[in-house]
């Protein structure tokens, strides 16, 4: 196996400039994603070029605003915790936190979570509620997507050539219930994973925002706008008949899931929001089971 | 290709190939019998070291990730007073890892205890939680990096 | 040829991995293996290799083609014939190992494919490799005329061990002697198998063990065959030969836990006490089977366990099939065993309108086990008693039955199911019966001038906490210090045969040889000169003791009893089951260090819940709390395990980790069959496999 040629820019013009030069390389932050989807225990299968940005100062930047948290996308999952623990979202910290162990929190990056080429990881789902948004750069140019604009609907990335992820910005924006949960692990048991997150508003027994995104770790993302508006406007507690039209609507559309999610995924994609419905209720101090 | 970068204090020029494994790197190219690689996936823990200060599992880094940085190994902290503190903790704490990944806990040892000398149980469980090795039991080990801490509590202050 | 250790930093113990050693031109040896699991191999095409790389066959092998474990074999290299899928059939070495990386590929093999896999289910008649059976009073008669049957049957999947320590052997030839570096914990029948397939007297090689890390069996007999292969090579070529397995070829080949089918059928009278059982137990043993007597007897004697039933029948089958071979896994049938015993004893628990921890309670009463053996001092009655208080069993079995039986179904239910379970047996310390009766396995010791006592023991690698043990008593008896005691570390050359390190025998049965020894010296002292030498070997069992043939007496060295209780709780939306408790009461003889035995009892809880549920190991995670109002941060948790030993004053320890392992599955699926209503019977039990129980029309 020849060496791979392996650049290791130190600015982000250094890094716009090789990457326009070369395309085709493969950017590799925390190399947690190539390791783990690479088994064995041989060396690192890597194509001809590598560019490396790790060493980028302008991407390990955290800033904020009174509007919204932009990350760098090299910034590790443990740094963005220690900084952010307390004012980011919920169901964004909790998808954090659930991110393997401390070791790969210290070497993985939210760009590498979110920009998983193969699976649609942990921070996928959160970060499609939240309505954040991903710089795009590439050299000359730069443009801010939502979330689920970085793949296409089959799946596969929906990046222009040269292009990257350099930030995400993250708005702030109260939320009285948040929900995440992952059940499984997405590269041991791919076939069984899921993760579920849920974001909703109740002002005086209303609910005046509803959304919910599950991914099934491997392409698949399903968030269901049709059920979201049927949701949002509604008194809690949900009555049956509103739950069960819900119960429909979502059976539907987890039919139209491609073939990769497994039905046991679907039957408990089915249950958890089932519940998530059942348990809504006007906010109060106390921790809800 | 070149790396330039600190180990164990020492600044260390090597030249590796682009698509070798840190930890085969460490190991084999420079020596450090301290890693054991097991699992090759990040699961075990039996690889960790310290880059820049922070516990990482060198299976899961190329070699050229240490350009630059420094990293901290087993042989980097044994003959330090810390190693002490940690080898005396688990001692009076029963914690008696096996050879194989006595290294490893002493890394991720060190690494909560640079965080904090104080560590609670949530700490220690959230460091381990990243390693399997049948060897010991997990409360006894909690015990023991406690116990540490409390060590080298007393030794930093009493100076 | 100088041996060059790569130099790197000194680690607390002098002990190396196999993976350390390494010379100038050291050959790396591969195993090349078979792709298909029947068959014969048909061509083998070596063109277009690397002019570097050397091929070996069973057509080298000077000696016998064979590894021999007591009364059974399995080949060293395929002749031909393929029995199961990743046989050996090749080694290639190299001393470049990109050459062997690339040989590898370029190597075609073609088979005949025989279809006609040996399944284990269903079997043939003529894959039974060995048969136990025990009888008591007359269960056929008590079957024709009864009406109340309990039938039920019960599986164990395949489990492996994933290996910490690097597998491998390296050898190197010297002064026409062979010398074998390799982690074992049977270094003479490493020697044994290697002279065999070289073709030479034993006194030609010498074997140093390297360190062997945490074991579940696979160093019993799994490094003689990495051993042989080195040596194969390294006779062949003269240069020093190193083969190293990757931590997964490790995994798929070296030894795994037998699966097991047990077929159960119980007769009850009208008040639910039990008048005949008949069990049948059927274990997968792979293409080569070894240990299997052992392996039979221990299963059949801990399934009878100690219930009193009148009239028994068990059966335990070996079954050859075109699977790896299971080789020996820690406990050698005893958990798959003890597993199906205790769920259907739970259930037929159920009949007698009885609380099962007082159902078996009464059955502890009469303290006989199954082969007849009083045994007055059975503890079972005591380690229940403190499992059930400790966990409130009484109250929450009873509260979650009430629960359960109001319920309208699983799916209806918003809320965790809980259940609790109990289980309760022994497990035996050393063989049932001395095995290869031509063996003389021992210990010797020295007592010199300085009253220093020096104890040879021939597995090498006796773990720390074995070595305090035999310090201080020989300490106690010899009235010196534990401080003037070494165990001392040699090899083949220099130490005596004890046997291979397993069943419990270090902590059990080597303790009671060093007892013995020491008792020797102690009434010899005054009269002879020092320095005294003594050796004492492992004796058979007296026939009025254990009579195997017969299957009466008392069949193991020592017992480890214990009490476990488990309480689960179940999500119904992931069904993924959560350990709220594990409770567990234990007697394995003289505990000297409790803390560290509840350490190892510990261990041994958390992989027994990982083999229950499926999981490589129970790590700590988060527990999801629902819908996040207020909370911080997730907590991490582990199941909490509480564990008591009971307080011996006197008498030889016992093992622990077998008797911690068994009883966990068992107490684990009987509570979540009071969870969910549904009988589970099979492990591991996931989510998956649990939504298919719930989805089965009862």
């Amino acid at each position: 196996m020849s060496d791979s040629k392996v650049f290791q820019p130190t600015s982000i013009n250094e890094l716009l400039r090789t990457y326009q030069e070369y395309p085709k390389a493969l950017i590799l932050a925390g190399s947690t994603a190539i390791a783990r989807e690479q088994k064995g225990d041989g060396p690192f299968e890597l194509p001809e070029m590598v560019l490396h940005i790790s060493r980028i100062p302008e991407l390990q930047r955290i800033s904020r605003t009174e509007r919204y948290f932009e990350i760098g996308s090299c910034v590790p999952i443990s740094r963005i915790l220690k900084v952010g623990q307390h004012v980011l979202p919920k169901v964004f910290t909790h998808a954090l936190h659930n991110i393997a162990h401390p070791a790969v929190r210290n070497m993985g990056t939210l760009g590498g979570n979110l920009g998983h080429q193969a699976r649609r990881l942990n921070t996928f789902g959160p970060l499609t509620i939240l309505d954040a948004r991903v710089e795009l750069r590439k050299s000359g140019s730069s443009r801010w997507v939502q979330v689920p604009r970085l793949f296409t609907k089959s799946g596969e990335p929906a990046l222009e050539t040269g292009e990257f992820i350099s930030r995400i910005r993250i708005p702030f924006v109260d939320w009285n219930l948040q929900f995440y949960q992952r059940i499984g692990d997405p590269f041991t048991k791919p076939k069984s994973s899921l993760t579920f997150s849920a974001l909703t508003d109740v002002e005086k027994a209303e609910i005046t925002d509803f959304r919910v995104a599950f991914t099934f770790l491997g392409r698949s993302v399903l968030r269901d706008r049709e059920l979201e508006t049927l949701i949002s406007g509604k008194k809690v507690p949900l009555s049956e008949k509103i739950r069960s039209e819900a119960r429909s609507l979502f059976r539907s559309s987890l039919m139209d899931l491609p073939g990769e999610v497994t039905l046991f995924q679907k039957q408990r994609a089915l249950r958890l929001l089932q519940w998530y419905l059942s348990a809504l209720h006007e906010p109060t101090s106390e921790l809800f089971f | 290709m070149k790396l330039r970068f600190t180990l164990n204090g020492r600044t260390i020029e090597a030249e590796t190939s682009t698509s070798t494994r840190l930890v085969d790197f460490l190991r084999r190219e420079l020596g450090l019998q301290s890693l054991h690689p097991s699992c090759y996936d990040g699961q075990c823990g039996n690889c960790a070291i310290l880059l820049d200060g922070e516990m990482v599992y060198s299976c899961l880094l190329p070699g050229f990730a240490v350009q630059g940085r420094s990293i901290t190994t087993y042989e980097g902290i044994i003959d330090t007073l810390d190693y002490n503190d940690i080898i005396s903790g688990f001692h009076d704490e029963q914690a008696y890892p096996c050879t194989y990944c006595l290294p490893a806990k002493i890394v991720i040892t060190q690494s909560i205890l640079e965080s904090t000398l104080d560590p609670g149980q949530q700490e220690v469980l959230e460091a381990f939680s990243g390693t399997y090795c049948p060897c010991t039991n997990f409360h006894n080990l909690a015990r023991g990096v406690i116990r540490a801490g409390e060590y080298r509590r007393r030794r930093l202050h009493e100076r | 040829m100088e041996l060059n250790i790569i130099e790197g930093a000194r680690v607390l113990n002098s002990q190396r991995f196999i993976d350390e050693f390494t010379s100038r031109d050291m050959l790396h040896l591969k195993i090349v293996r078979s792709d298909i699991p029947r068959g014969r191999v048909s061509s083998i095409e070596s063109t277009n290799l690397p002019e570097d790389i050397l091929i070996f066959e069973a057509n080298d092998i000077e000696g016998l083609n064979r590894v021999a474990v007591l009364e059974e074999e399995m080949p060293l290299l395929s002749n031909g014939n393929i029995a199961y899928e990743g046989e050996p059939i090749l080694l290639i070495a190299a001393e470049d190992p990109a050459s062997l990386a690339l040989a590898e590929r370029r190597l075609k093999i073609s088979y005949e494919t025989d279809f006609s896999l040996l399944a284990f289910e269903p079997a043939s008649k003529n894959q039974t490799v060995d048969t136990v059976c025990l009888s008591r009073g007359n269960p056929a008669k008590e079957f024709e005329e009864t009406t109340q049957i309990v039938e039920a049957e019960y599986r164990t999947t395949i489990e492996s061990h994933v290996s910490r320590a690097p597998s491998g052997a390296y050898v190197e030839l010297k002064d026409g002697r062979f010398t074998v570096y390799t982690a074992t914990h049977w270094p003479f029948h490493v020697r044994a198998t290697i002279a065999e397939v070289l073709g030479v007297d034993e006194s030609k090689i010498k074997v140093m063990q390297t360190n062997p890390s945490p074991a579940y069996g696979e160093k019993v007999v799994f490094p003689s065959i990495l051993a042989a292969m080195a040596a194969l090579v390294c006779q062949n070529t003269g240069k020093p030969t190193r083969l190293l397995l990757s931590p997964k070829e490790a995994e798929k080949f070296t030894t795994r836990k037998a699966p097991v089918h047990v077929k159960s059928t119980s007769i009850l009278n009208e008040a639910g006490r039990i008048i005949a059982h008949d069990t049948h137990m059927r274990f997968d043993v792979g293409a080569y089977p070894l240990f299997t007597k052992e392996l039979l007897q221990r299963a059949v004697i801990t399934s009878g366990s100690y219930y009193q039933v009148p009239n028994v029948s068990i059966t335990a089958e070996a079954i050859q099939t075109s699977a790896p071979p299971m080789n020996i896994y820690r406990g050698l049938g005893v958990s798959q065993s003890l597993f199906a015993t205790e769920v259907h004893f739970s259930r037929l628990a159920e009949f007698s309108q009885l609380n099962p921890g007082d159902w078996k309670k009464n059955h502890t009463k009469s303290k006989h086990i199954i082969t007849g053996a009083h045994l007055p001092n059975m503890p079972l009655e005591k380690l229940v008693d403190t499992v059930v208080e400790q966990s409130d069993f009484y109250r929450k079995h009873s509260a979650y039955e009430q629960i359960r039986k109001r319920r309208n179904s699983v799916k209806a239910s918003r809320r965790v199911l809980r259940g609790i379970g109990i289980a309760t047996g022994f497990t035996g310390n050393g063989f049932t019966d001395k095995p290869g009766s031509d063996k003389s396995w021992g210990i010797n010791a020295t007592l010199d001038k300085k009253d220093q006592l020096t104890i040879e023991c021939g597995t090498m690698t006796v773990p720390e906490a074995i070595k305090t043990i035999w310090k201080r008593r020989a300490g106690e008896i010899l009235g010196i210090s534990p401080d003037s005691v070494e165990i001392s570390s040699g090899d083949t050359d220099n130490l005596p045969d004890s046997g291979p390190m397993m069943l419990g025998m270090p902590v059990t049965v080597y303790t009671s040889l060093v007892d013995r020894c020491c008792n020797y010296i102690r009434k010899q002292r005054f009269n002879k000169p020092l320095p005294i030498e003594v050796r004492r070997n492992i004796l058979s069992a007296r026939r009025s003791t254990w009579d195997p043939s017969n299957f009466t007496g008392v069949p193991f060295h020592s017992f480890s009893w214990g009490a476990v209780v488990v309480e689960v709780q179940l999500d119904p939306l992931t069904l993924v089951p959560e350990v709220r408790g594990v409770w567990a009461a234990f007697d394995c003889g003289l505990v000297y260090n409790t803390q560290y035995a509840v350490s190892i009892a510990e261990g041994g809880i958390y992989e027994a819940l990982a083999w229950a549920m499926g999981e490589q190991r129970v790590n700590p995670r988060y527990y999801q709390d629902y819908v996040i109002e207020g909370q911080e941060t997730p907590n991490l948790r582990l199941p909490p395990v509480s564990v008591v030993f009971a307080n011996r004053a006197k008498g030889l320890p016992g093992g622990i980790n077998e008797i911690a392992e068994s009883l966990v599955p068992a107490a684990f699926v009987t509570a979540l069959s009071q969870a969910t209503g549904v009988y589970f019977d099979r492990i591991p039990l996931n989510a998956e496999t649990i939504q298919s129980y719930l989805e089965e029309p009862s």
